[in-house]
């Protein structure tokens, strides 16, 4: 497994370093322009948590194919393969999760003479009325362990939806393409639209589960491990009977 | 037994019986000749026995160790064929990097070698190589990796004529050092007769033919001559194909030809094509 672990990881490693590079890029460039044109900007939050996240996901997708049939050309198992995958997953998430606290820590210091922005780390985005009390160390390390859950699912889930296109016949594959996104940007905001009060007791009921509504983070936590697991099962389902085509 | 043991294996597509109970046995260093028409079950079951596909019934073993999903034997086997599983971006010198990654044999001087004899270029990325020159690198993988059993499914596809002399001298020249299995799929069954030690010949999914090349070879003989001489020769006799040209005729036969024959009759071996495509002909 170290072979197709070492694999997996040098193949990651430009993603990570382009993506950090991208961000601390427009992060200098925007702050250095700012201070040369020295306009006066609006008040306004920032936080990179979400484009991680795409990140994430693309990456998740990404791994599948292209990971799944180097490593069946060079005599590799389906089941090496998934746990090189999570492995590999469980590391970048990790290592991901420390770069993203970084860097917010350092778009903080330099925003510091701007104080209409505010620089908020992911905990921070999802729990706003902790704000205060996620600041410091203990907020650090918090959010490190949440964006580290979140990042892992989120490339799990890239994963599996990589697995199942790949495993659909050819004729499912382009409706599977196309119901991802218009679930997403038609069906739901449509029934958001059509049916308010049942839309917001789901969510209420989702958030409610995640810990946001109660400020709870051992909830949070708790929801983010068992939907690793469940997503990493589906994967392994996924992945154990793939067929190479 | 010491090798590959295929035992029952059948796979179906959809509605398409691909392999029916198919029993073969691979032994070590040896050179297989698989043979069979378009759609065959070739590719179905070197795929199969490389753990890329799964059979619907039977077992692949190797030393009586299943050989699905275990990597310490499929790291043993080495399948090239027509299909790129390198990735879309990977350069040929990255895929050489990788293979010793995952090889520890893999002999990277080789390799190098053998890019300059085949002015394969290193740096070129995979996708860009042209057809034939994706069957180069595919072989050289396959002859530098130095694992126990190695199968080519259509080694030769788009190399040219002088390629395909380097590539058959290269194998006889890496296998007279240190002997491996070899599992060659081919159509270009003239060109590998003179290779192959062992023949296996698949028919609609089934093995028809199993033998040593020399025993297939012995099998029958051809008798060529004036039609009317040959016809009368072949009289209750079993003949398995004939080819005719103006008056003069040439009839495939099975067994063994007389000690004396008719004057104006010639007896000349069987051709392993000709065996091919009457054996498996409709």
């Amino acid at each position: 497994m170290k072979k197709a672990l070492k694999y997996q990881l040098s193949e990651l490693k430009l993603v990570f370093i382009c993506y950090f590079a991208i961000l601390l890029f427009i992060f200098a460039a925007g702050f250095i322009g700012l201070s040369i044109v020295k306009i006066n900007i609006g008040s306004g939050s920032v936080s990179i948590g979400m484009s991680g996240a795409f990140v994430c996901l693309i990456t998740g997708i990404c791994i599948f194919s292209e990971h799944f049939l180097m490593l069946m050309q060079n005599g590799f198992s389906r089941k090496i393969y998934f746990k090189s995958s999570l492995c590999t997953i469980g590391i970048f998430s990790v290592v991901f999760a420390v770069a993203e606290g970084l860097m917010t820590k350092l778009i903080q210091v330099a925003a510091l003479s701007y104080k209409n922005i505010k620089v908020n780390t992911s905990i921070q985005m999802i729990f706003p009325s902790l704000h205060e009390k996620l600041d410091g160390t203990a907020g650090f390390l918090m959010n490190m362990l949440l964006t580290t859950l979140m990042t892992g699912c989120l490339f799990l889930l890239g994963y599996l939806v990589a697995g199942i296109f790949y495993r659909l016949p050819k004729h499912f594959k382009t409706p599977f393409a196309i119901c991802l996104p218009v679930t997403l940007f038609v069906i739901l905001p449509l029934i958001c639209g059509l049916f308010p009060s049942a839309w917001n007791t789901f969510v209420d009921m989702l958030l409610t589960v995640m810990g946001i509504n109660s400020n709870n983070l051992i909830l949070t936590f708790l929801f983010f491990i068992i939907t690793f697991i469940l997503l990493s099962a589906a994967s392994f389902a996924v992945v154990r009977r793939a067929e190479v085509k | 037994m010491k090798g590959i043991e295929i035992n029952g294996i059948s796979k179906t597509f959809k509605d398409t019986k691909a392999l029916t109970d198919v029993n073969l046995q691979l032994e070590e260093g040896k050179i297989y000749g698989l043979l069979g028409r378009n759609g065959a079950g070739k590719s179905t079951l070197l795929n199969i026995i490389n753990n890329r596909i799964f059979q619907n019934e039977g077992t692949v073993t190797l030393d009586n160790e299943p050989v699905k999903e275990n990597e310490q034997v499929l790291s043993r086997f080495f399948l090239v064929n027509e299909n790129n599983l390198y990735p879309e971006g990977m350069k040929v010198k990255e895929a050489f990097f990788w293979g010793k990654e995952f090889y520890p044999d893999f002999d990277m001087e080789y390799a190098d070698k053998l890019c300059k004899v085949f002015e394969l270029p290193k740096k070129k990325k995979i996708k860009n190589l042209s057809t034939g020159y994706q069957s180069i690198f595919k072989n050289i993988m396959a002859l530098s990796v130095n694992v126990p059993y190695v199968f080519l499914d259509e080694p030769v596809l788009g190399l040219d004529a002088y390629h395909r002399e380097l590539f058959y001298r290269l194998l006889i020249e890496k296998y007279a050092q240190n002997p491996f299995t070899v599992v060659i799929s081919t159509h270009l069954i003239e060109e590998v007769t003179n290779i192959v030690e062992h023949v296996i010949i698949i028919k609609n999914g089934q093995i028809i033919k199993n033998e040593s090349r020399d025993d297939i070879l012995n099998d029958g003989y051809c008798v060529s001559g004036p039609a009317m001489m040959v016809n009368a020769y072949i009289s209750g006799r079993e003949t398995i194909g004939e080819d005719t040209i103006g008056g003069l005729k040439t009839v495939y036969l099975l067994g063994k030809p007389d000690d004396v024959l008719p004057d104006g009759l010639e007896i000349s071996s069987m051709d392993l094509q000709k065996l091919f495509i009457q054996l498996t002909g409709v």
